[in-house]
């Protein structure tokens, strides 16, 4: 006789259900796995990968992906910091795909002998003409990637020849200081050229569209699978040149950064990515929880622009430098996990000089500057803030509650990221939170992005001859020079005599991973190398 | 005859409804100053990079000409590409959907089955325990903002008591999704017979579903609540009364079916409502809905998905509304469409 379906049964039965499968639905697949993961690394990642193409931006989480999937010729070297953690070193250098390299005296001929049987996963050799067509991919394609290389003074591809088999020559057109590890950025990152152009057609005459999606690796993993917006699964390449111990990542896409540290509580990730500033303190109290703050190159500046009135009256300037509420900034914004910058250029960086900014959080002196210009009454600026982008937001509303002191209003603007730079890049910007991160660890590469008439980010639109002249200068000067290092500290005292952007701070980066992670090396970039990992 | 004609209209109207909703989503997409072509290419970019980049997704060209090009490609069936993910951006929309549709149609029917119930029994039992209770949910589920109520729940039963799954996505992160037939991890596990997916991806869904849920059946116990205190106190309900008849059937027979009515509309509406809150448990539970995808394409200009999804989601919300006008009549036969 078949059993009555009363409301009460059906509602028990149902609610058994619901709860059997939240206890068995995580219970049965981690105690099948628990045995066989050993070394699986397992990382909370903030957004999807987006692409597999190494000639665009696609931000953090793909920039991180291309460091397991592509290889470059070569990366920085690594050093122990005093308290055991490994950071980059920029004396040494760490061949990956070579064996050896020569830089000529004249600095403009780079010399690669490259490892004698690389290859792509697919077994293809990554011999010299392999990477000389890699190269020259990036070029034709018109992506940031033959930017990179252009940018690392190689002009075309034309000055790029293949002697052999093993050895690759750059002929740059004028000596680069960086034209060495500008080879370890990953805009440089090789590809498959060969098997990407098998895919192009008279639309796509570069094989783009299917590299949106598919490629042949030369890095350290490959993909195993890919669930679009959720998850990627990553396994070993059998032709690395630098193996890894990991035998498996997992990277699963976690957008909300604080479930990003709740499952890095719960051990359910080992690795979780751009972790809050104002979760750090808690977590470094966490048990299984390891935190560790490196010195970075990210730099925050108050920027104004030069093109109109008061902005570009000096007063107005020197009145802003003292207005800014600099101690504020360091111990509420970023919770103490960042140093105060003090240049124009960012801290921690090959030619960074700290001395030369006198200013110091100083209402009275910022009225005083500001009483000898001709500032109107309610005088209100509108500024651009990144949406979801703490420090901006917090920072400006510090920078706000100041300026209002002394009777200046800030009209804060929330925007897409996107909006933001775009605004900042045509140069549409009276005043705004700045920041920037050089990938290449030296005073001379931010200049040539930020400082020249010509410079990309120079948002602000600043002209100084003087100090152009000398920017001009050390980026074709050998890095370690003392003539290039007396350049880059005049540069600054003239930019910062100019208060051409004001110094805020410039932030850790915090690495947040259950306590059994080993391995972690803080770049230049920032970008994890999550191959280097490994699980104890 | 009449029905047809109707369901005929209201199909067409559809179409004057996208053509208005695109050309407002077009422009307001252009009026945001954001380039897609310099998040794509990223800081190191040159202006003739910018340039090249700006001809090749068609940004150079008036506003009109690419909302001409953009119409042109609907009528083909073409959303046009995401720049972001490389991929078209139907593809891309029916790869997340069943996802979305999996947890907004699971959440409204938890949602219904919490609703209705409440509502029905905190009318029925006035000054009783159900009804201040029904109540109190009705308020504090309707107050309770989305975001908030999911990650209480995953600290509560996630972080505290470890009894739900970790909030990162569909299936847990060691378990092989389940063959593709539909995109519903629930569907094709049980089709596939695969009961390792079928019990992770069920457990995924609990919290979500239940976040959803526990909002949208607070509006919905409220108007349950409200339509059948309005029958109970009608003529004929007390005639009912009057007849001898058991008062469970005057509630569930009678009363239920005519409070029914309002109901149905609200359920309609709160399909809007539902979606709205599917972007936001989307992003809580890392699940890789058209939400989501929404949301991630606005914050970096991509906004050929952002105009996708909000068509899709159109469609979607005219065609459920027509199907709530068209259960009227089955409801109340009085009721005439047309």
């Amino acid at each position: 006789m078949p059993t009555a379906v009363t409301r009460r049964r059906f509602m028990g039965q149902t609610l058994g259900v619901i709860g059997g499968t939240m206890v068995s639905g995580p219970l049965l697949p981690l105690l099948a796995e628990a045995a066989k993961r050993k070394q699986v690394l397992r990382v909370a990642v903030e957004r999807d990968f987006e692409s597999l193409r190494p000639d665009m931006s696609a931000g953090y989480t793909n920039f991180m992906l291309k460091r397991l999937i592509y290889t470059t010729a070569l990366l920085w070297g690594t050093k122990q910091r005093p308290d055991g953690t490994l950071t980059y070193d920029l004396n040494t250098i760490e061949p990956l795909l070579l064996t050896a390299y020569k830089v000529s005296d004249d600095r403009q001929l780079i010399e690669f002998t490259l490892r004698p049987n690389a290859k792509f996963a697919n077994g293809d050799p990554l011999h010299a003409p392999a990477l000389k067509e890699a190269y020259a991919w990036l070029f034709a394609n018109g992506g940031s990637g033959g930017n990179q290389l252009k940018v690392n003074g190689v002009p075309n591809a034309e000055h790029i020849e293949a002697v052999d088999d093993v050895t690759l020559r750059l002929h740059l057109d004028r000596p680069v200081a960086w034209g060495l590890y500008g080879n370890a950025l990953l805009g440089t990152s090789i590809v498959h050229a060969k098997e990407i152009m098998k895919h192009a057609t008279a639309d796509d005459p570069y094989g783009l569209k299917w590299l949106e999606t598919k490629t042949i690796a030369s890095g350290p993993f490959v993909i195993e699978t890919w669930q679009k917006g959720s998850m990627m699964s990553l396994v070993p390449n059998p032709h690395a040149v630098q193996p890894s111990t990991l035998e498996r990542i997992i990277l699963q896409v976690v957008p909300d950064a604080s479930t990003r540290r709740i499952v890095l509580e719960r051990g359910d990730v080992d690795f979780a990515m751009q972790i809050s500033t104002k979760d750090i303190p808690d977590l470094r109290k966490a048990s299984g929880v390891k935190v560790t703050s490196y010195p970075s190159s990210r730099g925050w500046w108050f920027g104004m622009t030069w093109r109109k009135e008061p902005f570009n009256n000096m007063h107005f300037r020197r009145a802003m430098a003292w207005a800014m509420p600099y101690e504020t900034l360091l111990q509420v914004v970023t919770q103490g996990l960042a140093e105060r910058l003090r240049s124009c250029v960012p801290n921690n960086i090959s030619g960074y000089v700290e001395e030369l900014w006198p200013y110091e959080t100083n209402l009275e002196k910022a009225r005083e500057e500001l009483a000898q210009v001709q500032v109107p009454e309610g005088f209100t600026v509108t500024v651009p803030v990144s949406a979801g982008d703490l420090f901006d937001e917090e920072a400006t509303v510090l920078i706000k509650e100041s300026l209002a002191k002394l009777g200046i209003t800030l009209s804060i603007q929330k925007m897409p990221t996107g909006q933001k730079r775009t605004l900042l890049t045509n140069k549409q910007v009276d005043m705004a939170v700045y920041d920037w991160r050089p990938w290449t660890p030296d005073a001379g590469y931010f200049i040539h992005w930020n400082w020249l008439p010509d410079s990309f980010w120079n948002c602000w639109s600043y002209v100084n001859p003087e100090a152009q002249t000398l920017g001009y200068e050390t980026i074709t000067m050998a890095t370690g020079a003392p003539e290039r290092q007396a350049k880059l500290r005049r540069f600054q005292e003239i930019v910062n005599g100019d208060i051409g952007l004001i110094p805020l701070v410039s932030e850790f980066e915090n690495v947040v991973t259950r306590e059994n992670v080993q391995g972690y090396v803080s770049y230049p970039d920032g970008i994890p190398v999550l191959a280097k990992l490994s699980l104890e | 005859m009449e029905l047809i004609n109707y369901v005929v209209r209201r199909l067409a109207l559809i179409i004057p409804t996208l053509l208005g909703a695109s050309l407002v989503m077009f422009v307001l997409t252009t009026l945001i100053p954001g380039d897609p072509a310099l998040m794509r290419l990223g800081n190191f970019a040159t202006a003739e990079q910018l340039k090249s980049l700006r001809e090749e997704m068609g940004l150079d060209k008036p506003p009109y000409e690419r909302y001409v090009l953009y119409l042109g490609g609907l009528v083909r069936g073409d959303m046009g590409r995401s720049w972001r993910t490389g991929n078209l951006v139907l593809d891309d929309l029916q790869a997340r959907l069943p996802m979305s549709l999996e947890l907004g149609v699971c959440s409204m029917l938890l949602a219904i089955a919490i609703g209705i119930p409440i509502g029905v029994w905190g009318a029925a039992s006035k000054d009783s325990v159900v009804d201040y209770g029904g109540k109190a949910y009705g308020i504090l589920g309707v107050a309770m903002p989305l975001f908030w109520g999911g990650l209480v729940l995953v600290y509560l039963f996630y972080f505290k008591f470890g009894i739900a799954p970790a909030p990162t996505g569909r299936i847990d992160m060691l378990v092989s999704p389940p063959t593709h037939l539909t995109g519903s991890y629930l569907l094709d596990s049980l089709l596939t017979g695969d009961l390792e997916a079928f019990l992770s991806s069920a457990a995924h869904l609990v919290l979500p579903v239940i976040t959803l849920a526990f909002v949208t059946g607070a509006s919905i116990a409220r108007m349950t609540y409200t339509s059948m205190r309005k029958v109970l106190a009608s003529q004929f309900i007390q005639v009912s009364h009057a007849y001898g008849i058991s008062p469970r059937a005057i509630v569930y027979k009678f009363a239920l079916k005519n409070a029914l009515m309002p109901v149905v509309t609200l359920i309609g509406l709160q399909v809007g409502f539902l979606i709205g809150g599917v972007v936001l448990v989307e992003v809580v539970f890392s699940l890789p809905g058209i939400g989501r995808y929404a949301v991630e394409s606005l914050l970096v200009n991509d906004f050929a998905p952002v105009q996708g999804f909000v068509l899709l989601v159109l469609v979607v919300y005219l065609l459920i509304n027509l199907l709530v006008d068209l259960l009227y009549s089955v409801l109340n036969p009085q009721v005439h469409n047309g």
